[in-house]
């Protein structure tokens, strides 16, 4: 089959008949990616531009370009929605289920290898161009499928014969925009963002908005109906009603990311309900010439980019946040899954967006990337993107766009350490390890040799009673004086004084101890100790004894009790839970961020754990 | 600024808390100072002049009963 350059019209050479005119093809888009004779590279192997036939489904149509590679091989360049997929026919060796039993999601069998069907509908050619390595009737009809490997290591279409249900399958690649380039001097150059002439097929105004080879849908600036443009004549599939939400950005605003220029060629605005009535959404269709289509989502004042994504991955039937997900080689956390209503939709975009329209969606996290898993009708789609923080928005917008403020923690919103907290937790850690150190080095070091043990009575402390001397073995020794008493309800204070061998006192300290218990309507209780210890200083080793003073009660006003008390005096001990502070410390100071990063975490599940806050 | 004072002031604090620990754990530097001079046990007792019994803390150096008569 050759489209005549021309008048448009399909000519076939068959068996019957030496030539045959077909009915004409429509004018096709044009492409500012390839066009028929133009030669090129798919990564790095030559390749010429055949012929193209382009295709209507349900959501606008794609191009598939015939390719001649270098070594003569023939292939299928399939460009959809700005996605490019290289594929060759293979003969079928095993059944392929019938075109009324696939799902979107369904796992099949091509010969030996396992794709997941991503799309399925029915394609009307539309017209074509050049050369055409077989026989296809312009207008005819023939219900598809698509899809992907599970790993998105190959890409397939399935083709349905209307009428006998055989199945032609092609099996390829998924190509990135820049790993199949033609040279530029081939290119038809962008189209002209107006184009031909697109007058509302509602009110009759011409649409003078953005518009590209790859748009499908426009939307009436003035009715707001939105105009399928894949047929010869535009036609209305939906129309915003009420006023148009405030989005961040206008149509048309030139926004840079990655590096790349971009421009905002259609907007949509998605409702979700919610127990505070319906949460809104925002989604910018962005498009680059060099790196084609781009999604950008502003949810809250958040903003996320993404891409179409091949990799499969299965999600259990009830979806539950935190449940680990794999992916590749990857652990992803489910976030939510829920259901989105197209509430209004303008500008232009490369597929059709009816207002009305339902997605199901399942939201997979592994912060600050995330992957949505789409399904609209009988489509299924990937979309994999990452967080873009306010400061790297603000870079991409043009000077005096306003960013709207960010409320919350944003589902794939990866933590950021505050900059007065990095670095802290290795503060932290170092002086946790030095005073765990230096507290276990105290213990070690508080021998604990006992210089005396007396037992007083309460004749003898309540004058002045000097106890049996006591040797300190060496200078700036720190002893420690445990008493214990056996209180009963009572209480003992006791006065201590260091006396030298002059019998001169040297230093003065105390100690007290009191122990009340009882019982009350929840039982029994104590309170206070019977024991108490006291830490003092001496400087100089030498002889000394204790003067002990003490008195007694019991109650507020109560006599004494007239307790025994047994003094324990240890020499070279060490005071270690002073240590304990500054393990608290360091601790608190390596512990900050991850406390920080803690909560923000809190918060970031908060919403759809049902604790949110905000 | 905040965040090199922060970066600053956190491990000074580390550090304070680490000697102040040290000093008072090996050196019980919180610990009563000893006398600015050396006093008598019997000094309470010339005074009142009862003899042989010693009145250092009974003649009002208790610090529960009579009151810190000082000294130091």
């Amino acid at each position: 089959m050759r489209v005549c350059d021309y008048c448009k019209t399909a000519m076939y050479w068959d068996k019957e008949s030496a030539l045959r005119a077909g009915k004409k093809s429509m004018d096709l888009p044009r492409s500012s990616r390839f066009k028929v004779g133009a030669r090129g590279k798919i990564r790095g192997e030559f390749f010429t531009v055949l012929g193209r036939l382009s295709y209507a489904h349900e959501k606008g149509t794609w191009n598939e370009w015939f390719v001649e590679l270098e070594n003569g091989e023939i292939q299928w360049l399939t460009e959809d929605e700005g996605e490019l997929f290289l594929e060759s026919p293979v003969d079928l060796t095993a059944p392929i289920p019938p075109h009324a039993e696939l799902r979107p999601g369904m796992h099949i069998t091509i010969n030996d290898k396992v794709g997941v069907v991503e799309e399925i509908g029915e394609a009307r050619c539309i017209g074509g161009e050049g050369q055409i390595p077989f026989q296809v009737e312009i207008g005819e009809t023939y219900p598809y499928a698509d899809g992907a490997a599970p790993d998105g290591s190959f890409s397939f279409g399935l083709e349905y014969d209307g009428t006998s249900g055989a199945v032609t399958a092609f099996v390829g690649r998924i190509l990135t925009p820049k790993t199949a380039k033609v040279k530029p001097d081939d290119r038809e150059g962008p189209d002209t963002k107006t184009g031909e002439a697109i007058r509302c097929a509602a009110c009759g105004k011409p649409y003078e908005g953005p518009r590209l080879d790859t748009t499908e849908m426009v939307v009436c600036e003035a009715c707001g109906s939105g105009l399928q443009l894949d047929e010869a004549e535009t036609r209305v599939v939906g129309r915003n009603v009420g006023d148009a939400p405030y989005f961040s950005f206008s149509v048309g605003l030139p926004i840079t990311i990655e590096g790349v220029g971009y421009e905002v060629m259609g907007r949509l605005y998605y409702v979700e309900p919610d127990e505070d009535g319906e949460y809104p959404s925002m989604e910018y269709v962005l498009y680059s010439p060099e790196n084609g289509y781009l999604w950008l989502s502003e949810d809250n004042g958040h903003f996320t980019i993404s891409r179409p994504y091949h990799v499969r991955f299965s999600i259990p039937p009830i979806p539950v946040p935190k449940m680990s997900v794999t992916v590749g080689k990857e652990s992803f956390k489910i976030y939510e899954s829920g259901e989105l209503t197209l509430r209004w939709v303008d500008g232009a975009l490369p597929w059709t967006a009816a207002v009305g329209e339902k997605t199901r969606y399942t939201h997979l996290i592994k912060p600050p990337e995330y992957i949505d898993q789409e399904v609209t009708g009988t489509e299924l789609e990937l979309f994999r993107g990452r967080y873009v923080d306010h400061e790297e928005m603000a870079k991409a917008v043009p000077e005096g766009v306003r960013l709207p403020s960010a409320y919350g923690v944003y589902s794939c919103q990866p933590y950021v350490p505050a900059s007065w907290l990095r670095g802290m937790w290795r503060a932290g850690l170092v002086f946790l390890v030095l005073n765990v150190l230096l507290f276990s080095y105290s213990l070690i070091a508080d021998k604990g040799n006992v210089v005396l043990r007396e037992q007083i009575a309460a004749g003898q402390y309540k004058g002045e009673h000097l106890s049996t001397p006591f040797t300190v073995p060496r200078d700036r020794c720190i002893l420690r004086l445990t008493g214990t008493a056996p209180l009963r309800n009572s209480w003992l204070a006791m006065d201590f004084a260091v006396v030298n061998a002059n019998e001169e006192v040297i230093s003065e300290f105390y100690g007290e101890a009191s122990y009340y218990s009882g019982f009350d309507s929840e039982g029994s209780w104590t309170e206070g100790s019977r024991h108490f210890t006291s830490y003092f200083r001496v400087q100089k080793a030498g002889t000394y004894r204790l003067l002990v003073h003490a008195q007694g009660g019991t109650g507020v006003a109560g006599g004494p009790r007239n307790e025994t008390v047994n003094l324990t005096l240890a020499a070279n001990t060490t005071i270690s839970w002073y240590f304990l502070i500054p393990i608290a410390l360091s601790l608190l100071a390596a512990c900050l961020e991850p406390m920080r990063k803690w909560l923000f975490d809190q918060r970031r599940w908060a919403a759809v754990l049902g604790d949110d806050d905000d | 600024m905040k965040a090199i004072l922060t970066k600053l002031l956190v491990p000074l604090v580390l550090v304070v808390s680490t000697v102040t620990a040290y000093g008072a754990c090996f050196r019980g530097w919180f610990l009563p100072s000893p006398l600015d001079k050396a006093v008598s046990i019997r000094e309470g007792s010339a005074r009142t002049g009862t003899g042989a019994r010693y009145l250092y803390f009974l003649g009002g150096r208790s610090h529960f009963g009579g009151g810190y008569r000082g000294g130091k």
